[in-house]
C-alpha cells in the first residue's frame, strides 16, 4: 500500500512538475512580455488610429489559475480634443483576462476571469458632434474587411461567454456631450458584470459608485452622490430582456424595478416594456436636496413641508415614435407635516395614498385616484378621497386639460380654527364648536376657477355641535346642534343650463341675540331651508329663490316686547310667472298653531291657528297697486284675542277666513267680539281687478250680522281710543278759520265709486243705543251706479218701530243728491222729540204732549261740493199723527182747566193730533192742524222759511171764533188778530161734502208718505 | 106776506147758489195755454215746463194720479234740464199738475227714495199765451213768460 501511494505520488508530482515546466517555459521562455508586447502593440497600431501606449502584455497563469490569461499593463489610449475633459480617452493600468485556451482555439471564447483595475475613461462629444472615442481604424472595421478576414482566416468567433464576473474598478469615468449639454461622471466606482446563465444569456451588472454627478442642459441633477445599481438582465430575445430584481440606489433612496424591456432592433427606436418600479420611503426634506435648484424654485416658498414619500409604478406597453407605454403609479405619503406660512395652520399629520393611470397614447384617458388624503391641524382634520379623469390634453405635449373631479371630503373641524377667517381688528367675531360631515363635489377644474356653478355638483351633509357665534359685536348665537344639508344642483333639476342649489338647516335649541337692538330669540328646534334656481340660458328670466322655516317653537324678546309662536312655519319664494318669464312672482306662506305678542302690560295679542298664503305677480305696465301686484291671499285665523291700551275692552276674533284675488274677494267667515258687541261679515266681492282697470263693474254681496251691538259701548271705546291715541275730540276742535275769497277752505266731497254694484245686507238682532234697546235692526245698504242706498233699514225698540231709507248719489262733484225716507210708528212723543229735537221747533206744542204717535218724514235735496244746499231742489214732507195724547203734567192741566173752566170730567188727554208739513224749495208749509180738549178747539197752521222768517195763524174755533196771526222772526215778532181762517177746515158753519183744500193736501201728504212703510 | 116770503126765499136760494159760482176771470186762460216752456221774469235762471203727457197708470207710485199731467221745473244755478230727463226723471224737479178754473194744483214728486208728494199749488192771476202770474198759498208771487211752446 505504501508503495502504491508512493508510486501514485511520484506520478502526480511528475505531472505537476511537467505542467509547471510547460507553463514556465510558455510564460517565461516562449511567451515573454518582450515577445508579446510588440505583437499586441502591432495589433493595436493597426486597430487604433490615435496615439496609444501599452506598457506590457504578459501571459499569465498564476493570476488566472487554472486557466491561462493575458495580463496587460499600462494601456492608454490618447485622443486629445479641444475642450475635452482629458486627452486620455481610456486608461487601463491593469487588465487581466483569463480564457479557456482549448475552447478559444475553436472559436468559443470562454472568459474565465476578467478584471480591470483603476480604469479611467473620458468620453467627449463636442458641440458639432465630433467625439473623441472614434479611435478604431475605419478600414479594418468596415464590413468588406471583416468579410475578407472571415473568408481568409480559418478561425472564427463563434461565441463569447464568461464564467466569473467581469470586474471593473474605475478611478474615473466621465462623459461630456457638448452637443446635447450633457455631462456625467463617476469616480471611485466598481462595476461587476457577471453571467448567471450562459444558455439564455443572463447577465448581472453591479455598479457601486461613490461619487456620481450628472448635469444636463445646465441643470445639476446629481452632485457627488453615492450610486449603486444592481441590474440583472436575462436576454430571452432582443425584444424580451428580463430585469427582475433591478435596484438603483442613490444615497439611501432605492428604486426597485421588476419586469422586462426589449426592442426588436436597437436602431428601430422601438422599445417594449412591462416594468414595475417601487421605491423605498424617501424623506422629503432629504430628497429635496437632490432636486435641482431650478426645480426647487418651482416649489412655493410659503410651503414648508416634510414627510415620507414612496412611489410604486407600473409601465407596460411600447415606446416608439408614435406610442408610449401605459403607466400606473401609486404615491404614498406618510408622516408628513407642513405649513403654508401665510396661514396660521400647521398640519402636523398628513397622509396620502394617490394612484394615477396615465395613458400617454390617449391622454384623455389619464386618471388619478385619491384613495385617501388625510390632513390634520390642531383639532381639525380633513379626509379627502376621489378621482380625477381627463387630466391631460390629447396633444403631443404634456398639457393639463380640464380634469373632471369627483371628490369626497370628510370633515372634522374644530370651529375656533376658522376664526382666522372671520376675525377683525375693529369688531369682534368668533365661533366655537365642532363641525363634522361630508362634502362631495363633481366638477371640472375650470368650472371651479371660473365659478361655473351650474356645471358643478356639490353636496354637503354637515353637523355642528355646541355652536357659539359672535358676529361683529352685534349678533350672538348659541345652538346645541345645527345640521346643514347642501345640494347643488337640486336633485330634481336635470337641465345643466339651470344653476340651482338647495340648503336645509336643522336647528336644535338655538338662542340668538341681537345685541344692538336688545333682541333675544330662542328657537327650540326646527329647520330652515333655502333654494335657488337660475336659468343661465336666458338671463332675462327671473331666478327662483326660496327661503323657508319650520320651527317647533320660537320666542323673541326685545325690550318690553315679547313674541311667541308655536309651530311657526313659513316660506317665501321669488320666481317668475308661468305666463311671462320676465314678470316676477312672489309666493308667501305662513302658519302657526299659536301666536302671542305682548308689549308691556297693556298691549297684547294672541291667536290660535293662523294660516296665510299669498302670491303676487308683478306687472310693471299696470298703474294701480293691486293691478301692479295682482295679489292672491288666503287668510285663516282662529281664536284671536287683542288687548290694547287704547281700548277699554278686549277684542276677540273667534274666526276670520277669507280669500282675496283681483277676481274675487270672498269672506267665508269673519267674527269679531268687541265688549258686549259681536259682528260677523261674510260674502264676496267680484271683479276687483277689472273695476280698478276700468274695464268692468265691481260687484259684491255681503252680509253683516250681529246678535248684539252696544252702540254706547262702541262710542265710549272709540272716544277713549281717540283720546289715548292723541286724536283731538270733535267738540274740542277749533272751528276752522272762515274761508276768504282768496283762500277758501274747501274739502272734497265723498264721491260714490262708479261701476260699483255692492250689496250689504245687515241684520242686527239687538242694539243698545243710548237708553234704547233696538231689536231686529236690519236692512240693505247697496252701492249701484254711483248711488249709495240705505234701503228699508228697520228696527223695533221700546219706543218705536223704525224704518229708514236713505240715498246718496254723486252724479257730479258739485251736484250731489241726498235723500231720506224715515218712518217711525208706535212711538212715544217724548221719545220722538228726544230723538229728533228739531221737531219741537217746527211743532212747538208737540213737546207738551206725550203718548203714542206716528212719525213719517221724507226729504231730499241736491248739494254742491261743499255740501251747501241748492234751494230750488229741496223737497220734503212730514206727517205726525198722535192718538190719546196726554197733557204733559197734571199741574199745568189743572191750571189751564181752572182758567178755562173745564168740565170736571174732562180728562188730561187730547183725542188726536195730525200734523202734515210740506217742504218745497225754501218754504216749509205747516198745514193746519187741530187740537180739542173739553169745550175748546184750536187750529194752527202757517209757513216757515229757510231764512227763519215765519207766518203762522192760530184759530180758536170753540167756544168762539178768534184768529191770531203771528209773523216775522223770533227777533221781530208781529202778533195781530185776524180772521179765523180754519173754520171751514175744522168747524165749518156750513158743512160741505167736499174736503177743504187744506184737508186734501194733508191727506195727500199723509197717504203718499206712508206708501213706503213696511214695518207693522 | 106770502109773496114777500117767497121772494125772500128765492133771493136766498139764488144767493146760496151763487156762492157756488165763481165769476169767470178773463185773465185766466186755458190749459192749452199753459203747455210750454216758461222762464221766471225776476229769477231768469228758473224755468218751468208744462208738458202734455199724463201720468202713466203703470207707475205704482202715482197710480192714483193718472188724471194729472207731467211738468218739470229747475233753476240752472242748481241743475240742468238734462238732469231732469235722466237721473231725476219723474223725481226731484218734476211735478204732476192739473188745472182748475183759477188754480193749477201741483204735486211735486221726489226721487225714488220716497213716495211722498208735496203740494205746491199755483193760484193763477194771469195766464195767457205769453204770461203766467200766480201766487202761492203763502202769498208769494211769481211771474213767468213763455219762451217756447214745448
Amino acid at each position: 500500500m505504501k508503495k502504491a501511494l508512493k508510486i501514485i505520488g511520484i506520478t502526480l508530482g511528475s505531472l505537476v512538475a511537467l505542467v509547471l515546466v510547460v507553463v514556465f517555459i510558455a510564460c517565461y521562455l516562449v511567451f515573454t512580455p518582450k515577445r508579446l508586447t510588440p505583437i499586441v502593440n502591432q495589433v493595436a497600431d493597426s486597430l487604433l488610429i490615435c496615439p496609444h501606449t501599452l506598457d506590457e502584455v504578459n501571459l499569465t497563469f498564476f493570476r488566472t489559475f487554472p486557466n491561462f490569461g493575458v495580463e496587460v499593463q499600462g494601456l492608454y489610449i490618447i485622443n486629445p480634443m479641444e475642450g475635452a475633459q482629458s486627452d486620455t480617452v481610456l486608461a487601463i493600468p491593469d487588465l487581466v483576462v483569463g480564457v479557456d485556451i482549448m475552447k478559444a482555439i475553436d472559436g468559443d471564447i470562454m472568459i474565465k476571469k476578467c478584471a480591470l483595475q483603476d480604469i479611467e475613461a473620458n468620453i467627449y462629444i463636442d458641440s458639432l458632434g465630433n467625439n473623441n472615442f472614434t479611435v478604431w481604424n475605419p478600414d479594418l472595421m468596415s464590413e468588406d474587411t471583416l468579410a475578407e478576414d472571415t473568408t481568409a482566416s480559418a478561425w472564427q468567433l463563434r461565441s463569447i461567454a464568461w464564467e466569473e464576473a467581469i470586474r471593473f474598478s474605475a478611478r474615473q469615468l466621465s462623459f461630456v456631450d457638448k452637443k446635447d449639454s450633457l455631462a456625467a461622471g463617476l469616480t471611485d466606482c466598481c462595476i461587476q458584470l457577471s453571467g448567471t446563465d450562459t444558455d439564455s444569456l443572463a447577465v448581472k451588472l453591479d455598479l457601486d459608485a461613490n461619487h456620481v454627478s450628472f448635469q444636463m442642459k445646465g441643470e445639476q441633477y446629481a452632485d457627488d452622490l453615492h450610486l449603486r445599481l444592481t441590474l440583472p438582465m436575462s436576454f430571452q430575445s432582443s425584444e424580451h430582456i428580463t430585469i427582475d430584481g433591478t435596484q438603483l440606489a442613490i444615497e439611501e433612496y432605492t428604486i426597485n424595478l421588476d419586469g422586462y424591456v426589449g426592442s426588436p432592433c436597437l436602431a428601430s427606436g422601438i422599445y417594449n416594456m412591462d416594468v414595475t418600479v417601487k421605491t423605498n420611503e424617501w424623506k422629503i426634506s432629504n430628497v429635496w436636496h437632490l432636486v435641482p435648484p431650478s426645480y426647487q424654485s418651482l416649489w412655493p416658498k410659503e410651503v414648508d413641508a416634510d414627510g415620507h414619500l414612496q412611489l410604486i409604478a407600473h409601465a407596460v406597453g411600447t415606446y416608439d415614435s408614435i406610442s408610449m407605454p401605459m403607466v400606473d403609479a401609486q404615491v404614498l405619503l406618510t408622516g408628513a407635516q407642513g405649513r403654508y406660512t401665510p396661514l396660521p395652520y400647521y398640519f402636523d399629520e398628513v397622509e396620502a395614498d394617490i394612484t394615477a393611470h396615465a395613458d400617454l397614447n390617449n391622454k384623455n384617458n389619464t386618471t388619478a385616484t385619491i384613495n385617501r388624503l388625510f390632513a390634520r391641524t390642531g383639532k381639525t382634520s380633513v379626509t379627502v378621497s376621489g378621482t380625477a379623469t381627463d387630466i391631460l390634453k390629447n396633444t403631443s405635449a404634456f398639457e393639463l386639460s380640464n380634469p373632471l373631479c369627483d371628490l369626497k371630503a370628510d370633515l372634522d373641524i374644530y370651529l375656533p380654527d376658522a376664526n382666522y377667517w372671520i376675525k377683525n381688528d375693529s369688531v369682534q367675531s368668533w365661533v366655537k364648536g365642532t363641525m363634522t360631515g361630508t362634502v362631495t363635489a363633481q366638477t371640472r377644474l375650470n368650472d371651479v376657477t371660473t365659478f361655473n356653478l351650474n356645471k358643478m355638483q356639490i353636496s354637503g351633509d354637515l353637523a355642528l355641535e355646541d355652536v357659539d357665534v359672535m358676529w361683529q359685536d352685534s349678533t350672538l348665537a348659541q345652538a346645541e346642534g345645527i345640521t346643514v344639508q347642501l345640494t347643488a344642483p337640486k336633485k330634481n333639476i336635470k337641465d345643466k343650463a339651470i344653476l340651482s342649489a338647495d340648503c336645509k338647516i336643522g336647528l336644535d335649541n338655538l338662542h340668538a341675540q341681537l345685541l344692538t337692538a336688545d333682541l333675544d330669540a330662542v328657537c327650540l328646534g326646527g329647520t330652515l331651508n333655502a333654494a335657488i334656481e337660475i336659468d343661465t340660458k336666458d338671463t332675462m328670466n327671473i331666478p327662483t329663490i326660496t327661503g323657508g322655516f319650520d320651527l317647533t317653537d320660537l320666542v323673541a324678546d326685545m325690550d318690553t316686547i315679547h313674541a311667541h309662536a308655536v309651530a311657526p312655519k313659513g316660506q317665501v319664494t321669488l320666481t317668475s310667472s308661468r305666463r311671462s318669464k320676465q314678470k316676477p312672482k312672489m309666493i308667501v306662506s305662513f302658519s302657526a298653531s299659536e301666536m302671542q305678542a305682548m308689549m308691556g302690560k297693556t298691549t297684547q295679542a294672541k291667536t290660535g291657528n293662523i294660516t296665510i298664503e299669498a302670491t303676487a305677480t308683478y306687472n310693471k305696465d299696470a298703474d294701480k297697486v293691486l293691478l301692479k301686484w295682482n295679489p292672491r291671499l288666503k287668510f285663516d285665523l282662529q281664536d284671536g284675542h287683542a288687548e290694547l291700551a287704547q281700548l277699554t275692552v278686549p277684542v276677540d276674533i273667534p274666526a276670520i277666513k277669507f280669500a282675496y284675488s283681483n277676481r274675487e274677494f270672498k269672506i267665508d267667515t269673519s267674527r269679531i267680539v268687541l265688549g258686549h258687541s259681536d259682528f260677523s261679515l261674510s260674502g264676496d266681492v267680484r271683479g276687483i281687478g277689472k273695476w280698478l282697470g276700468e274695464q268692468g263693474e265691481l260687484e259684491g254681496d255681503l252680509r253683516f250680522t250681529s246678535d248684539v251691538t252696544d252702540v254706547n259701548e262702541i262710542i265710549d271705546i272709540l272716544n277713549n281710543f281717540n283720546k289715548e291715541s292723541g286724536a283731538v275730540q270733535t267738540d274740542e276742535v277749533e272751528q276752522p278759520a272762515q274761508a276768504t275769497a282768496s283762500s277758501p277752505q274747501t274739502r272734497d266731497p265723498f264721491m260714490v265709486p262708479e261701476r260699483v254694484n255692492l250689496n250689504l245686507l245687515t241684520t242686527i238682532k239687538k242694539a243698545y243705543v243710548f237708553d234704547e234697546t233696538l231689536q231686529n235692526l236690519g236692512g240693505k245698504l247697496y252701492l249701484k251706479d254711483g248711488t249709495a242706498i240705505l234701503e228699508e233699514i228697520g228696527f223695533v225698540c221700546e219706543a218705536a218701530k223704525l224704518q229708514l231709507t236713505a240715498m246718496y248719489r254723486t252724479p257730479r262733484r258739485d251736484h250731489i243728491y241726498v235723500g231720506l225716507d224715515y218712518h217711525m210708528i208706535d212711538i212715544d212723543l217724548q221719545q220722538l222729540i228726544s230723538m229728533i229735537p228739531q221737531l219741537d221747533t217746527l211743532v212747538p206744542m208737540l213737546s207738551s204732549f206725550k203718548g203714542g204717535a206716528q212719525f213719517h218724514i221724507a226729504a231730499e235735496t241736491y248739494v254742491n261740493d261743499q255740501y251747501q244746499l241748492k234751494p230750488s231742489t229741496i223737497r220734503g214732507a212730514c206727517s205726525i199723527e198722535g192718538n190719546d195724547l196726554v197733557l204733559l203734567d197734571n199741574e199745568t192741566f189743572s191750571t189751564i182747566a181752572k182758567i178755562l173752566m173745564f168740565n170736571k170730567k174732562t180728562e188730561n188727554k187730547v183725542d188726536s193730533i195730525s200734523v202734515q208739513i210740506g217742504l218745497y224749495k225754501d218754504e216749509i208749509t205747516v198745514y193746519p192742524f187741530c187740537l180739542s180738549i173739553d169745550n175748546y178747539m184750536a187750529a194752527v197752521g202757517g209757513n216757515h222759511y229757510l231764512d227763519m222768517n215765519f207766518n203762522y195763524h192760530a184759530s180758536l174755533l170753540k167756544p168762539f171764533y178768534i184768529g191770531v196771526d203771528v209773523s216775522g222772526n223770533l227777533d221781530d215778532l208781529h202778533i195781530k188778530p185776524g180772521k179765523c181762517r180754519y173754520v171751514q177746515d175744522f168747524r165749518p158753519i156750513i158743512h160741505k161734502d167736499t174736503e177743504t183744500k187744506a184737508a186734501e193736501m194733508k191727506k195727500i201728504i199723509a197717504t203718499s208718505l206712508k206708501q213706503n212703510v213696511k214695518i207693522q | 106776506m106770502k109773496r114777500v116770503f117767497y121772494f125772500v126765499a128765492v133771493v136766498c136760494l139764488v144767493l146760496l147758489a151763487a156762492t157756488g159760482c165763481t165769476p169767470k176771470d178773463e185773465n185766466i186762460g186755458t190749459e192749452a195755454q199753459l203747455y210750454g216752456r216758461w222762464q221766471d221774469v225776476k229769477n231768469t235762471t228758473s224755468y218751468i215746463v208744462f208738458q202734455t203727457d199724463h201720468v202713466a197708470p203703470d207707475d205704482e207710485r202715482f197710480r192714483d194720479y193718472t188724471d194729472y199731467i207731467w211738468g218739470k221745473e229747475w233753476d240752472t244755478n242748481d241743475k240742468s234740464e238734462h238732469d231732469l230727463d235722466t237721473e231725476d226723471f219723474h223725481g226731484n224737479g218734476w211735478f204732476m199738475w192739473k188745472k182748475g178754473p183759477q188754480i193749477v194744483s201741483r204735486l211735486a214728486t221726489m226721487n225714488k227714495v220716497s213716495t211722498a208728494l208735496i203740494p205746491a199749488d199755483m193760484n193763477l192771476e194771469i195766464l195767457n199765451d205769453s204770461t203766467l202770474k200766480y201766487t202761492t198759498d203763502s202769498g208769494r208771487e211769481f211771474t213767468f213768460r213763455k219762451i217756447a211752446s214745448k
